[in-house]
């Protein structure tokens, strides 16, 4: 299977192709990520496709896969930070916006052919604290490692493994409310 | 949703557009330290729009050492008065200046002397939103035939800008003059700067000209040169392309001063003793507060 980091090397030497590459393997989790900050698709959207320009532009140098990854989990992170600072959530979303959001989630979820179990989790996921989510995400979605996800949070790796391990705990009990068991997953 | 290649289509020529960008950024900000240390800022960023710069033309290219100015100097005033002239001719065939209304949102400026003084920042602004082509030059002598080519259409907004910054290079090329050294060698230093000034100095031997002391032809020339610039400057700023707007003048005082670059691109080089005086001591300005170098350095050579 072809790796993010080639294509992105690709891109580098001039394959412009190579970008549409890059954004077939990483625009869905990454989308998913950044909806986790913003809960808002439209939003998830410009911000990811924001990390893929800035990616484009800045041209960092990058030689490893997980590398490539943070880079861009980083910048949808922060981007999806600034954006909250910006614009306040807003409260109180008619349903038909609601609805809309969701069928757009699910629209992901299902591009993404995510298993039904992956379904549950991301949507118990949605649930927890934002700095839970954010590890889980990245850990369990973005498949970097505990030292990347220390360092696409900004925190050490032993403070990234207690907030890992503090975040499955509670991802647990609230799948266990849904009447999930440890064997149903 | 987006499809995948509408997403890669969008992130590709956004990031396009972004990476010239952030170099004309990059690229303007040298110019800017560069130029703020001398008096002929302005003149620098004409390089701004060349369509294939890059950063490293900065070392290679250098605007004021670029040529062996003593050579070209004559040739440059030769060609500035064709410029002038054909710029005023044009004008006139096309549309009188006199019978032109001037918009009533701006007020008119009183002389050339105004339009070249213009905030180094104002101009740099303008020079960066203008189309590619427009000033392309690296030398000097291209630009004067650039500046001849726009300056004939009368109507575009790079007319004004050529002018006015060949206005300010050819100050530019009156400090060459002044000294055997580069102008960039002299003006890099305070110590330089002192020293261009007090050989101009001595080589002073013509008083500074008023419109008083022009022909009359001159005077004409003059004129109608302000008027075909102030009409595009007209136009401009009622666009909303000027950063910034004139203070009210009255129109009987727009003889004042009148424009050296007619004066000096018609009498040639003996002529520019007087420029060379005004900026020099403008030089000698320069040492003194960086801020105010390029305003004063070119209103003083235009006396």
């Amino acid at each position: 299977m072809e790796r993010g980091i080639e294509n992105y090397l690709r891109f580098l030497r001039g394959d412009s192709s190579a970008m549409r590459s890059i954004v077939e393997m990483f625009w869905d989790t990454m989308l998913l990520f950044t909806n986790g900050y913003v809960h808002n698709i439209s939003d998830a959207e410009d911000i990811a496709q924001e990390a893929l320009i800035e990616l484009a532009v800045r041209k960092p140098r990058l030689e490893e896969e997980h590398q490539l990854k943070a880079y861009l989990y980083r910048i949808c992170r922060n981007k999806s930070i600034n954006h909250l600072k910006k614009y306040q959530r807003m409260t109180g979303l008619s349903p038909e916006a609601e609805t809309f959001l969701e069928d757009e989630s699910a629209e992901i979820e299902s591009r993404m052919e995510m298993k039904e179990s992956a379904k549950l989790l991301h949507r118990t996921m949605q649930k927890l604290p934002q700095n839970y989510r954010e590890i889980l995400y990245l850990r369990y979605f973005g498949d970097l490692s505990m030292k990347e996800t220390a360092r696409v949070m900004r925190m050490t790796e032993k403070q990234a493994t207690a907030v890992a391990y503090q975040a499955r705990q509670q991802l647990r009990k609230l799948l266990e409310e849904e009447g999930y068991s440890g064997e149903d997953l | 949703m987006k499809t995948y290649d509408e997403i890669t289509a969008k992130v590709l020529e956004t990031a396009a557009v972004r990476t010239v960008r952030i170099k004309r950024m990059r690229y303007a900000c040298t110019l800017t330290i560069v130029c703020s240390a001398c008096v002929i800022g302005g003149a620098a960023f004409m390089k701004l729009e060349k369509p294939e710069f890059l950063p490293t033309e900065i070392q290679s290219d250098t605007l004021h050492s670029a040529s062996d100015p003593s050579t070209e100097m004559p040739t440059e005033t030769t060609e500035e008065t064709v410029s002038t002239t054909e710029a005023t001719t044009a004008r006139q065939t096309t549309a009188p200046p006199d019978t032109q209304p001037l918009p009533t949102s701006v007020s008119k400026p009183k002389t050339v002397q105004e339009l070249v003084t213009v905030p180094s920042e104002s101009v740099r602004t303008i020079m960066t939103s203008l189309p590619g082509n427009a000033h392309t030059s690296s030398a000097v002598g291209k630009e004067t035939t650039e500046t001849r080519k726009a300056v004939s259409t009368a109507a575009t907004e790079t007319a004004v800008l050529s002018f006015a910054t060949t206005a300010l290079q050819e100050t530019a090329v009156q400090v060459d003059l002044t000294e055997e050294k580069p102008a960039s060698t002299v003006l890099s230093s305070t110590e330089g700067a002192t020293t261009a000034a007090a050989s101009s100095q001595q080589t002073v031997t013509v008083p500074v000209m008023t419109s008083a002391d022009l022909p009359a032809t001159e005077v004409q020339i003059h004129t109608e040169v302000e008027t075909v610039l102030w009409d595009i400057l007209s136009d401009l700023y009622s666009n909303g392309q000027l950063p910034f707007s004139f203070e009210a003048s009255d129109p009987g005082e727009t003889e004042t001063t009148t424009a050296t670059t007619t004066t000096t691109a018609t009498n040639g080089v003996s002529d520019t003793s007087a420029s060379e005086t005004a900026v020099s001591s403008a030089v000698t300005e320069t040492a003194q507060t960086e801020e105010n170098t390029e305003d004063t350095s070119v209103s003083s050579a235009s006396v």
